[in-house]
């Protein structure tokens, strides 16, 4: 019986001894919202954290501070700087909801990307935050603009992503892993999303931006970043970058305006798309077969006498459509092909799944061959519904 | 001097046997086993049994043209009955056909005296005392071969209410009372069925407590049942008052916090589970019986669940359960996750608990630690206090736990929620016992949580769970019939099937007779076509 409880109480002491050795209470950490990457001057990198103040994203406790404390250090790795960041901050940080990582164009355009693999690496750190680069001026400059509704400019920035991809396509969700993936894979080259900040960032950084209806300074999503390995190669701006997720299958929804003549437009909401993709080496050139299929409502109508009680009508306008996706679609792929000649469709992806002993040859220079590919792309669209009324107000005048 | 008494048991249980059986020959010859005594020599023994106890009654009297002594315990018969009936009318009329110096005279004047009123004769000084105690009066004269007792026990007790710790909303309102008589009668009611047998023990060497078990005949495994036997003839000890005290020294293993048998104030469960092929065991003082065997699953069941529709009695199951659970491990997880592991909390959750706790002066497991103890001790508070002060002080209890507190700085308001949800679902368990467990591993799952985080709250679940699986109550496997998985069992585990579809008894009882019921067809609406009336 004596050696039972003996024996009891030294294996408690395995709990004292061993145990606690990650713990870190709530009131002593501070949660590292995002985190921004500009190009150093003494050190390598200049990394900007943004610390929030949970406090004042508390409706009950919120008593009119700033939502969040942004800090600047410099040194030559992102694991030394994330770190060494109580050098200002008071509490430990905790990187674990990290949801925004924002880098300079600079350093985007020097390839500076060796800090990803911090990234990945470390345990704390997720891998599905927004990996976003900042147009023009200082990555630190995003982190610093206040918003009125989620207040901190990380907080707001996933937010304004997750939605504009899911409405309308203008954000092409690049998360790290997917940066990862596109990045170690030979037929796809990286993109990301890109945002600029609209106004003076000096004001925006400023609590009085939180008090105005029209903000001082306010970041817009702004078009797609692509890069050929590491390095930035060029953008494509918004409406392209929308063309780009229909290559992707990464439509939700969105809204085509397609021109009928006289600058009238009929608008179309797409409410569900699937995109096939088809590769093949064909004569020594890639082919690549899209095949798109849409479903939507007409949601604005101001094209000629074609009533929508017919079904004629609606045949017409699903081939307008067809059309008119299909020569914007194909004007886009053009354009990377001729000017950018990077693969950030993952066609050789592609080729290689679906014909894997024929890409082999192309393995090795695929941009090359990417850049001679012949594209063909297949649009069907169903207009299932024309809203509430079939005549609009302005057909019905008349 | 305990082990002494206990062939008495044996003896007593054979003169019961003996009363039984129909053949007088029998009868003769187990009484006249021993010698008999004289009166002076009963008198004597009795008076030194008892000594100067206020409540034994010796009264002069005249039986059949003879003297003789009356005996008596004032305090465990009902005396408005002897006088009434049996003494004035019959004892004194004059019968003198009968030889009352032979055994066979007195058994013939009292079976004509005595017949129906449960008489018995015995020999020795010593079953005339256990007589007196169990609420009989016994008569003895100069020139009787025997000692005659009648019993006529107090019945004087408590009504049969309504049941207090085991509510329901549907189904029978009656509970067991402190009279074994009257909660063997609710039974019996029950099940009218002459394989339904209770068998009487005498245990606690002081005490005499009656203790009965009863099962079904053809049904119950007769191995459980003789090793209930068993272990009751086992049980050596001075006083029993309770069943808790039989619940004890019965189960397999003590080295437990969760309940081996199943306690219940319900008669229309007991006669439930007997019909399943269980074993109850009624204990003569208390409105509470045992079951036996018991397993984990059988504590998430209430009687109601039969009663009311089966979807809806699968859903409240469902919701026990998650109860469960929850009382176990939302406190510990709670330190858990805030201590180790704040990445798997909701960004904008995580961001409100950090704005709460922002002032809170304690780490979250002196956080968890305190509120729990509190409102244990509240609700210790609260079954202890007299009732006009209750309501006083549980308005006091939930302004400090909640409001003030909280107000105070020293916990976050999220704790007040994790308490509440927390105390709430400890109440869900249908029977006491299992929730008192569940409270108590709940305390030791907190500092485990405290020190070794998430990682730690599994460890210790898959400890418990270690622990259940080796329990066992009178040889069933306690997890059965989870683990070892039997899936005809699961009917009536975490869903209940409609009653039509309840056709197996629990195979983990390896009952003598597996079915339960024959199948039977659905109800098809009757033919309409003609006209009747319409």
């Amino acid at each position: 019986m004596k050696k039972k409880v003996l024996c009891f109480l030294l294996s408690l002491q395995l709990l004292f001894l061993t145990g606690c050795w990650d713990q870190r209470e709530l009131a002593a950490v501070s949660m590292a919202i995002g985190m921004a990457v500009d190009v150093g001057e003494n050190g390598l990198y200049k990394i900007t954290v943004e610390a929030i103040n949970p406090a004042e994203l508390n409706d009950q406790t919120a008593s009119g501070n700033a939502p969040s404390v942004v800090f600047t250090l410099e040194g030559n790795t992102m694991s030394e700087i994330a770190h060494k960041m109580n050098i200002g901050f008071s509490k430990s940080l905790i990187f674990s909801h990290m949801k925004t990582v924002i880098i300079s164009k600079e350093i985007a355009e020097k390839g500076m990307l060796q800090f990803i693999d911090f990234l990945e690496r470390n345990r704390e750190i997720r891998d599905d935050f927004n990996f976003i680069m900042v147009d023009e001026g200082k990555a630190a400059d995003v982190l610093k603009v206040l918003y009125t509704i989620q207040k901190s400019s990380s907080l707001k920035l996933t937010r304004q992503m997750s939605t504009g991809s899911k409405l309308w396509g203008s954000d092409p969700d690049i998360r790290l892993t997917d940066f990862v993936n596109a990045l170690t894979a030979t037929g796809r080259e990286p993109v990301m999303a890109t945002v600029h900040i609209s106004g003076n960032p000096k004001k925006g950084a400023s609590m009085d931006n939180l008090k105005k209806s029209e903000l001082d300074a306010i970041v817009e999503i702004d078009s797609l970043a692509m890069f050929r390995d590491e390095k930035f190669v060029g953008t494509l701006p918004i409406e392209q970058t929308r063309d780009y997720l229909w290559t992707q299958n990464k439509i939700k929804m969105t809204i085509v305006s397609v021109p009928c003549g006289n600058e009238n437009y009929m608008a179309l909401r797409i409410i569900h798309s699937r995109t096939k993709v088809k590769g093949d080496i064909q004569n020594g050139k890639p082919h690549i077969k899209l095949s798109i299929r849409a479903e939507g409502y007409i949601n604005g109508n101001f094209c000629g006498p074609y009533p929508l009680n017919e079904s004629s009508s609606y045949l017409m306008y699903e081939k307008k459509v067809e059309d008119y996706l299909k020569e914007q679609i194909g004007k886009m792929i053009h354009k990377v092909q001729k000017e950018y000649g990077v693969d950030i469709f993952g066609f050789g992806e592609t080729v290689e799944r679906q014909n894997p002993k024929k890409y082999k040859k192309y393995k090795e220079n695929w941009d090359e061959a990417f850049q001679q590919a012949q594209i063909d792309i297949e649009t069907d669209i169903k207009i299932r519904r024309a809203g509430l009324t079939s005549k609009g107000a302005l057909l019905r005048k008349k | 001097m305990l082990t002494s008494e206990r062939p008495f048991v044996r003896v007593r249980r054979k003169l019961r046997e003996a009363k039984n059986t129909i053949s007088s020959e029998d009868k003769q010859l187990s009484i006249l086993e021993n010698e008999m005594i004289s009166l002076h020599e009963l008198k004597e023994s009795i008076l030194s049994a008892f000594g100067q106890t206020a409540d034994l009654i010796m009264e002069q009297v005249r039986i059949a043209e003879e003297e003789g002594i009356l005996f008596y315990l004032n305090s465990t018969i009902d005396k408005s009955q002897l006088q009434q009936t049996l003494m004035n009318k019959h004892t004194n009329q004059p019968n003198s056909s009968l030889d009352l110096k032979t055994v066979e005279g007195i058994q013939d004047f009292c079976e004509q005296m005595f017949g129906g009123s449960g008489y018995k004769l015995t020999q020795t000084a010593e079953e005339a005392i256990n007589e007196l105690l169990d609420g009989s009066f016994v008569i003895a004269s100069k020139n009787f071969p025997l000692i005659i007792s009648i019993g006529m026990p107090n019945t004087n007790l408590r009504q049969v209410a309504e049941p207090t710790s085991q509510t329901v909303i549907r189904g029978p309102k009656d509970s067991f009372v402190e009279a074994s008589s009257i909660n063997l009668s609710l039974i019996r009611r029950r099940i009218r069925n002459s394989n339904l047998r209770f068998e009487e023990f005498s245990i606690g060497s002081e005490t005499k407590t009656k203790v009965y078990i009863g099962y079904m005949n053809e049904i119950a495994n007769e191995k459980i049942v003789e090793e209930v036997r068993k272990r009751l003839n086992k049980i050596n000890v001075s006083a029993i008052f309770e069943s808790g005290n039989i619940e004890e020294l019965l189960v397999d293993k003590t080295l437990t916090v969760f309940p081996l048998a199943f306690n219940t104030e319900r008669p229309d469960t007991v006669a439930g589970e007997l019909m399943e092929g269980k074993i109850c065991i009624v204990v003569d003082g208390t409105p509470f019986a045992l079951l036996v065997p018991v397993v984990f699953t059988d504590f998430f069941i209430s009687s109601e669940d039969y009663y009311h529709h089966y979807m809806i009695s699968s859903f409240l199951r469902v919701i026990r359960y998650i109860s469960f659970m929850i009382v176990l491990i939302v406190p510990s997880a709670y330190v858990g996750i805030l201590t180790y592991h704040p990445e798997l909390v909701p960004t904008y959750l995580l961001i409100n608990i950090m704005a709460q706790r922002e002032g809170v002066p304690f780490p979250a497991v002196v956080e968890v630690l305190i509120m729990e103890f509190t409102f244990e001790i509240l609700r210790e508070a609260g079954i202890r206090m007299p009732r006009a002060v209750g309501q006083t002080v549980s308005i006091v209890g939930a302004l400090v736990i909640g409001q003030a507190a909280a107000e105070a700085g020293l916990i976050s308001n999220i704790m007040v929620i994790i308490v509440a949800i927390t105390a709430t679902a400890n109440f869900v368990a249908p029977v006491y016992s299992l929730s008192a467990a569940t409270r108590i591993l709940r305390l030791i799952l907190i500092p485990i949580a405290g020190f070794l985080g998430l990682y730690g709250v599994l460890l210790g679940l898959v400890v418990m769970v270690a622990h259940l699986a080796s329990l066992r109550s009178f040889g069933v496997p306690y997890l059965a019939p989870i683990a070892p998985l039997n899936m005809k069992d699961q009917k009536d585990v975490f869903i209940r099937f409609p009653y039509w579809g309840l056709r197996r008894r629990p195979s983990y009882l390896r009952t003598a007779e597996p079915i339960k019921q024959e199948k039977s067809d659905l109800n098809t609406p009757p033919d309409m076509q003609g006209r009747n009336g319409g």
